[in-house]
């Protein structure tokens, strides 16, 4: 019976765990929470965009009550409703297209005169597929309704795949994976909760329906139920129906580790789920196995559900709808964010860094450090930099969240912050640009020309852009430590600026965002739209730059053409003063304490597999 | 010069440079080395033969005209939909055939392996049928319409996800 304790313990093991996780977060919050009012510091006024324009005045932002706040845990309000499905169509079958058909010769198929062909059925069937792979989606569903056979060559797993691949633009790292079906959890739960996977949720019907037999090994069985629980379909309904099951179908166990004879090892399977695979493909390859409802060939990439799920992604970055969710992040404005697929990070004039959980959005940390506002952040895998009004820096590991380095130098607020793989680069209200050792923490260079404050600096490998507040952009060699161009066209201080390397894109105080090309020196497009200050802008290369600004919206431009894509308003209450957007979110944070999550992205089951 | 020896036993003399767009000819000579037998391309009548090699003259001196056996990947390298456009005025001249012949050109590229020639054809196809109607298409082809109306239908259903909103 020791296999079955063994499972149990698995299933028990994995329950607690869950729990023990909620538990954690929710002390960790309380306890934070509590600990970051006490530090609250009183006013002191230094936002970075005070410099920007002396001779605008701007509404200083007045000391909240911080007890206010005190739900501010679960504070999430969805202003859209989610919950309705928008994935009818899950049951697309694989056809398997009658080969031999197509060996027929053509000559049978052909009418007297005018001969006229079914180019379709009769070529071979890659050239076949060849011709489908260059219609447009319109005309490839219009084939579709030509004729049955027509039909299900298009409805072919094989087609769609095919289909998918010959969009570039949809083709990441992941979705090459997929091909292999090398999923990791996450990406099994997402596909399989858009049903982008066949056939997954058969494993527990079946279980259910009390359709066990002795076909099935014990071995199978087991890995049937331990990728059920890899893949969470398991709940607390089900489990106790698959429990009555699963006492009556132990029997199975007994006789297969009789024979099978290696007891131990058989049922001490790692829980991750590609391993299993791995196994079930195994036995599924033997020829003695049948399977049934069990067939694990078909949970497979559902490919057409694949195209739709991108296509309809693409449309909603046209037309919406949009998902949006506000959360009450901080006690006060929260000047910066910056998120991946697992988390969104924040800071505030609260003085607080928090990391969130972007599925839930859930607060997970709570980091305290700094004496004063958070101005600024960037993270990658290892580091965490946060910029202040308390003129320090402070580096914080990614791992433990614990602090690494902090950074002293300026004698003013650091208003942007930035790394490559040598240096730290910070740019402060004291008009200096300053370079630190990424490692050690010592201040390697000061950078010095720009006559107003620093606000924003943007680094591609070791190519520096700043922007001043005395509405001057320069270019800076790292290598070198000189200044290398200078960029001039903008009436009135800058905020934000993004390079990629090619292009450098600047949000002003005019009102206006430029691009420029690097090499000439020259502005060519000037993007007018925003009726106040452009207080943040995201891009990274590519068609696609957002920009968020102090009259409450944040519009998506294509910077290539110069022309607005988009414009998200009577979303934000106040203004924006961080943005930054992935293939399937834009995030926004506002002066009222909010993080915004615009999700283009809900339901569809993809976002694991986007580029990030 | 190689000798190639129709279905129905035709000859044609072509230049080796010219035979060799095909990657299954250029292998076969390969294989061979130096003769001066006739090459057996025993699938392919002498009618399209010829047209198959008349595209290769055409062609001859086209630079990445792909006969490079590697380069047959899985994914084909154009841009999907959009790449039926732009079709070169020889080669639309070239492809304006009855369907037969259409088709047996189209099968004759895919045996002999000769991309470009074959990505024309599939072009050419595509071409016919865009922007008609599923009717026109039948017409065109002369397909039988066997779909019920329920399951005409269900299929207009099916693609609605597709409609613009």
């Amino acid at each position: 019976m020791a296999y079955r304790k063994n499972l149990f313990e698995i299933l028990s093991n994995n329950q607690d765990s869950d729990i023990q996780m909620l538990d954690t977060s929710q002390t960790n919050e309380s306890y934070n929470d509590g600990d970051s009012a006490d530090k609250m510091d009183i006013d002191y006024e230094d936002r970075s965009v005070e410099y920007l324009d002396t001779e605008k005045c701007f509404l200083k932002i007045g000391i909240n009550s911080k007890n206010k706040l005190k739900d501010s845990l679960s504070p999430v309000q969805s202003l859209y409703n989610p919950s309705k499905k928008t994935h009818a169509i899950n049951s697309v079958n694989i056809s398997n297209i009658n080969q031999s058909y197509y060996k027929k010769s053509a000559i049978e198929y052909k009418i007297e005169e005018n001969t006229k062909i079914d180019f379709i059925a009769l070529l071979p069937l890659e050239t076949s597929i060849k011709i489908l792979l260059k219609f447009d989606l319109e005309s490839l569903l219009n084939i579709r309704s030509t004729c049955k056979n027509w039909k299900n060559f298009v409805d072919q797993n094989i087609f769609w795949k095919r289909y998918f691949q010959s969009n570039k633009l949809w083709i990441s790292k992941k979705t090459k994976d997929l091909e292999n079906i090398d999923l990791t959890l996450d990406e099994v739960a997402d596909l399989q909760s858009a049903h982008n996977l066949y056939n997954t949720k058969h494993i527990f019907d079946s279980l259910s329906n009390n359709h066990l037999n002795k076909q099935y090994s014990g071995r199978i069985f087991l890995n049937n139920i331990l990728k059920a629980i890899n893949m969470g379909s398991l709940n607390e309904k089900s489990f106790s129906k698959f429990y009555s099951n699963f006492k009556t179908a132990s029997f199975l166990f007994e006789d297969t580790l009789l024979s099978q004879k290696k007891p131990s090892v058989e049922f001490s399977i790692d829980l991750d789920y590609s391993n299993s695979t791995s196994q079930i493909e195994d036995l599924e390859n033997s020829p003695n196995s049948q399977y049934g409802v069990f067939s694990y060939k078909k949970n497979q990439v559902n490919w057409k559900m694949m195209y739709k799920n991108f296509y309809e992604l693409d449309k909603r970055w046209e037309n919406g709808p949009v998902k949006i969710t506000t959360v009450v992040g901080h006690q006060d404005s929260v000047y910066c964010v910056q998120f991946d697929k697992k988390k969104i990070v924040t800071g505030s004039r609260d003085n607080t860094i928090k990391i969130w959980d972007i599925r839930t959005l859930q607060c997970l940390k709570v980091l305290i450090g700094h004496t004063a506002s958070v101005l600024c952040l960037k993270y990658d895998n290892e580091i965490l930099v946060t910029g202040s009004s308390d003129s320090t820096i402070i580096v914080w590991c990614m791992k433990t969240f614990q602090q690494k380095l902090q950074l002293q130098g300026h004698i003013a607020g650091v208003l942007d912050v930035g790394f490559n793989k040598d240096f730290i680069i910070s740019c402060s209200k004291d008009c200096t640009i300053k370079l630190w050792d990424r490692n050690t923490g010592e201040l390697v260079s000061t950078l010095v020309g720009h006559k107003g404050p620093v606000n924003a600096i943007s680094l591609h490998e070791s190519t520096l852009v700043s922007a001043s507040g005395d509405t001057l952009i320069m270019m800076w060699d790292l290598n070198t430590k000189k200044q290398i161009k200078e960029f001039q066209g903008h009436t009135r201080g800058l905020a934000c600026v993004q390079f990629d390397g090619k292009t450098i894109i600047s949000g002003s105080n005019d009102n206006s965002i430029k691009t420029w090309d690097i090499y000439s020196g020259k502005c060519i497009h000037t993007l007018y739209g925003h009726t106040d200050l452009v207080r943040a802008l995201y891009y990274v290369g590519g068609d696609i730059a957002i920009s968020g600004s102090y009259d409450q919206t944040v519009k998506v431009w294509n910077v290539r053409k110069g022309t607005l894509l988009m414009d998200i308003k009577n979303v934000y209450t106040s203004w924006v003063f961080g943005t930054q957007f992935s293939k399937s979110k834009i995030i926004s944070v506002t002066q009222d304490q909010r993080i915004h999550v615009c999700d283009f992205e809900y339901g569809l089951g993809i976002d694991s597999l986007l580029d990030p | 010069m190689v000798i190639l020896k129709s279905s129905e036993n035709q000859l044609f003399n072509v230049d080796r440079a010219v035979a060799e767009k095909s990657v299954l000819i250029k292998n076969m000579l390969e294989d061979i080395g130096e003769t001066d037998e006739p090459i057996p391309i025993s699938n392919v009548s002498g009618e399209v033969l010829k047209k198959v090699i008349e595209y290769c003259e055409y062609h001859k001196n086209d630079e990445g005209f792909s006969n490079d056996p590697d380069a047959d990947t899985d994914i084909d390298n154009f841009d999907g939909a959009a790449s039926s456009d732009n079709i070169e005025p020889w080669d639309e001249k070239f492809m304006d055939l009855d369907q037969e012949m259409l088709f047996e050109l189209l099968l004759a590229s895919n045996y002999l392996n000769i991309k470009p020639l074959l990505e024309l054809g599939c072009k050419t196809v595509a071409n016919m049928m865009k922007g008609k109607s599923a009717e026109e298409i039948r017409k065109l082809f002369n397909i039988h319409n066997d779909f019920t109306p329920e399951e005409e239908e269900q299929i207009r259903k099916e693609n609605e996800w597709a409609e613009d909103q």
